[in-house]
């Protein structure tokens, strides 16, 4: 079993603490903490890691540079953000730091254990929350396009399709049952979900707004 | 868009203007065709006293006055003799088409009716009045008949006498009336039509002060009538044989020159009151000098003044036209004609030509027609802007509203959405810093503290997800309500997970819920949340399912569970309080079925016909 190096970058020390012991305790897992995202930075120059928890909201400002700049330098990094509310505003800034889910600070242990080896193993989870962002990016995209042109949209029907089961709640095998297609094939419409996200993303109003101040985070 | 519609209209505007114009020119040419027909008249050439022989004598006046005591008149004596045919037994006519100033005739020593002009009415050498008489066949004898013309001037004037005709009535009448016609009928005319016009452009002008060729029209007018004119009083009387107001015609010329520099927008005449000078100075040497000084010198002097006036004028509107404006032209032709005709007069007076008839003052219908026509011209040109423009403006102002109505839904829309995002921020943040954070920390201190605080644990975690509840209830859902049921399973699933209770998810396709605001998706989701956490607190289930569905007359959320049902009071009375009150805000029919075999709690929302219009849209299609 191969060792997964986590770096947990979280003000509050009881949130950290109870992060860090959800992780720990299980012996595939070798956790550092951070406070700011100078200590990250320290950490990450010292040693490289495989997934960073991350709070936007730090002391020492927002995270989402630090996160998009560690992504670059490590493009394997994998990336969950830690929220309190997992609102809206808060999903946006992870999508835009280049995080492929979020993590709620009061998850249950073995929930945060989960989540990071399902994103560890390559499956990017997405939260109907985001579902339902992406749908309406993509409508919105939409409606700018056909105006101009008869351009292709940007997410196929079948993609539309299952971010629309995600949106309404659907777990990925209720949506392969209800789509009549293989349970095995969601993830790969997922990820190639992400791809668009991640690329009309950063010229979007929201992040933009988010970057600006305009939207303050959680 | 709009540049291209303007440009259109104009182009509209150019090819009316240009039909108009050739309309003008029509006209101008019948006009001008009018007085060459008015001057020739039938021809009575052959009618002519060939053999009028005379000699020009000077009397001594009789009557003297204050200015001049003395004097002496000039008297011209012309005798002729003329043939009657014999078989015509009618009567005859004698016509004189011009003379200055009294004529008296004598027929085989019969004598004829007197005739003399009016000084102070017409202007001085200009006068032409047409002298007519019968002559009945009774003074006649067949053969050779003798006639003695003789025509005095009046003080300090020169007499004059023109043709001589005699011949057959009919003919010569005929001919008598064109001259009347031309020289009484039309400038009478001629006066009524210019005081009109007068007051019309004064009107004009007193409306809109900024169009100064109106004013100077209107001032114009009114000096050419008032000169020669009936209405104006004889001041001169006989001691002096000078009309006084023809020497008006000198500032009508200088208004009409005024009138073109206004109308074209030329301003090369720096300073517009020299006009003035030479006909007050020549009004001043006029008034302060003799009779024959007056008519021989000052009158040549005014008629050159005139003419170069007229001529400058006709400059002006040609420099006009060349620069594009196309009523310029118009005036300029009516200009040039009236100088010429003016010429023409000039030449007659001195005796360089002979012609039967003067053409000036009858000419200035040349320029009274020009003037009417550029004034309809010009109004039904403005008219027709002013129609199309009101139009242009009436379908803007449509449009406009139309995409201001749009806009301020937009824009009503946008802040609606933004007012939202701010109370939504705000209270996150409260959330956050606060209770979110504090939450956290008992949850994580109830965890550490192990099995005796799980309690503590389970309801932080509660609190924690009802705050969550009610962000997501803030959240824009773009009114489909499977997306905000998306969203409440996201946020109930970790206390779901923790009390280690499977839930089953049985979403239809529901139709949109525009009609249901943040605080009824909100209300929705609390039912939901009491039921669920209800089944999950006391029912001891191990199974929950949701389902969402549509009937054709509402829309049913139920949540089932297959624990040990209730009793009703107690633990569960308070939160179903609560939900028949939110059911009931709702305006929805909450039922719950309680059995040992389970509990089934269902939310019906009857649509209401009003909103059914707003379920065509999706979010996601």
């Amino acid at each position: 079993m191969s060792m997964h190096r986590i770096l947990i970058i979280e003000d509050d020390s009881l949130a950290r603490e109870r992060m860090v012991t959800a992780l720990s305790q299980h012996s595939d897992c070798e956790v550092l903490e951070a406070g700011s995202i100078k200590a990250a930075q320290q950490h990450l120059e010292a040693s490289s890691v495989d997934l960073i928890l991350s709070d936007l909201q730090l002391p020492d400002g927002l995270a989402i540079d630090f996160l998009v700049e560690a992504r670059k330098q490590l493009p394997a990094l994998e990336i969950l953000v830690i929220s309190v509310l997992g609102d809206q505003s808060t999903i946006l800034s992870a999508i835009a730091a280049g995080a492929s889910g979020y993590l709620l600070k009061d998850a249950a242990p073995l929930d945060i254990y989960a989540t990071a080896m399902e994103v560890l193993a390559g499956g990017s989870p997405l939260s109907p929350s985001i579902a339902r962002y992406v749908l309406i990016q993509a409508r919105d995209a939409e409606a700018a396009n056909s105006t101009k042109s008869g351009e292709h949209s940007i997410l196929t029907p079948r993609e539309t399709e299952v971010l629309r089961e995600i949106a309404k709640g659907f777990k990925y095998h209720e949506i392969a049952q209800i789509l009549a297609i293989s349970p095995h094939t969601i993830p790969s419409y997922i990820k190639s979900i992400y791809k668009k996200l991640d690329a009309y993303n950063r010229s979007s109003a929201v992040y933009k707004a988010v970057k600006s101040g305009l939207l303050v985070l959680d | 868009m709009d540049c291209l519609y303007l440009i259109n209209k104009l182009k509209d505007y150019t090819v009316r203007l240009e039909s108009k114009w050739l309309l003008q020119i029509i006209s101008l040419s019948a006009v001008l065709l009018l007085l060459w027909v008015n001057a020739i008249g039938p021809d009575i050439s052959h009618h002519k006293v060939t053999d009028l022989t005379c000699d020009t004598t000077a009397e001594p006046t009789f009557r003297g006055n204050l200015f001049q005591p003395t004097g002496s008149r000039e008297v011209v004596n012309c005798r002729g003799t003329f043939t009657i045919s014999q078989p015509h037994s009618g009567d005859y006519g004698l016509l004189i088409p011009v003379f200055r100033d009294k004529v008296v005739i004598t027929v085989n020593s019969q004598p004829f009716p007197t005739t003399q002009i009016e000084p102070w009415r017409t202007p001085g050498l200009l006068t032409k009045i047409p002298y007519y008489t019968a002559l009945t066949r009774a003074v006649l004898v067949d053969d050779t008949n003798k006639v003695h013309v003789r025509v005095e001037a009046l003080s300090g004037r020169r007499a004059m006498l023109g043709d001589l005709y005699i011949g057959p009535e009919d003919a010569v009448r005929s001919q008598f009336r064109w001259l009347w016609l031309s020289s009484v009928i039309v400038p009478t005319l001629l006066i009524g039509a210019e005081l009109a016009l007068a007051m019309m452009f004064f009107m004009i002008w007193n409306k809109r002060r900024k169009e100064h060729a109106f004013g100077w029209l209107a001032v114009f007018l009114i000096l050419q009538a008032a000169q020669g004119s009936h209405i104006a009083p004889p001041i001169t009387g006989n001691f002096n044989g000078v009309s006084y107001w023809t020497l008006i015609t000198l500032f009508s010329a200088a208004a009409y020159v005024m009138f073109a520099r206004a109308l074209t927008g030329n301003i090369w005449l720096r300073r517009p009151w020299l006009l003035c000078v030479a006909p007050t100075a020549l009004v001043a040497a006029a008034l302060n000098s003799d009779t024959q000084t007056a008519t021989q010198l000052l009158f040549p002097i005014g008629i050159a003044v005139l003419t170069s006036y007229l001529l400058t004028s006709a400059y002006i509107f040609y420099l006009g036209w060349r620069r594009g404006k196309i009523y310029a032209f118009l005036f300029f032709l009516a200009t040039a004609s009236f100088a010429l005709l003016l010429i023409h007069d000039t030449l007659l007076q001195i005796g360089l030509i002979n012609s039967s008839a003067s053409l000036a003052r009858p000419g200035i219908v040349v320029l009274v027609v020009a003037i009417i026509l550029l004034s309809i011209n010009s109004f039904s040109t403005a008219q027709a802007k002013l129609d199309s423009f009101a139009e242009a403006m009436k379908q803007r102002a449509v449009e406009i509203e139309l995409r201001l109505q749009l806009s301020f839904q937009e824009l009503h829309r946008q802040r609606e959405k933004l007012l939202l995002a701010h109370e939504r921020t705000r209270i996150m943040r409260d959330l956050h810093d606060g209770m979110g954070a504090e939450m956290v920390a008992i949850l994580a201190l109830a965890e550490r503290n192990g099995q005796a605080s799980s309690a503590i644990a389970q309801h932080a975690r509660s609190a924690l997800t009802d705050m969550r509840l009610i962000i997501s209830s803030l959240e824009d859902y773009g009114g489909d309500l499977t997306m905000a049921l998306g969203t409440w399973r996201e946020r109930a699933e970790p206390l779901v997970k923790a009390a280690n209770v499977s839930l089953g998810w049985k979403i239809d396709r529901l139709p949109l819920v525009d009609p249901f605001s943040q605080q009824q998706i909100l209300n929705i989701l609390r039912i939901l949340q009491e039921a669920t956490t209800n089944a999950l607190k006391h029912a001891n289930a191990s199974e929950v399912t949701i389902t969402a569905s549509q009937n054709d007359n509402a829309l049913i959320i139920s949540i089932d569970d297959n624990g040990h049902g209730f009793e009703r009071p107690a633990t569960t009375g308070r939160g179903l309080d609560n939900m028949n009150h939110r059911a009931m805000q709702l305006k929805g029919q909450l039922t719950v079925n309680s059995s040992d075999r389970g509990t089934t709690v269902t939310l019906e929302l009857p649509f209401c016909s009003s909103c059914e219009k707003r379920f065509e849209t999706n979010i996601a299609r």
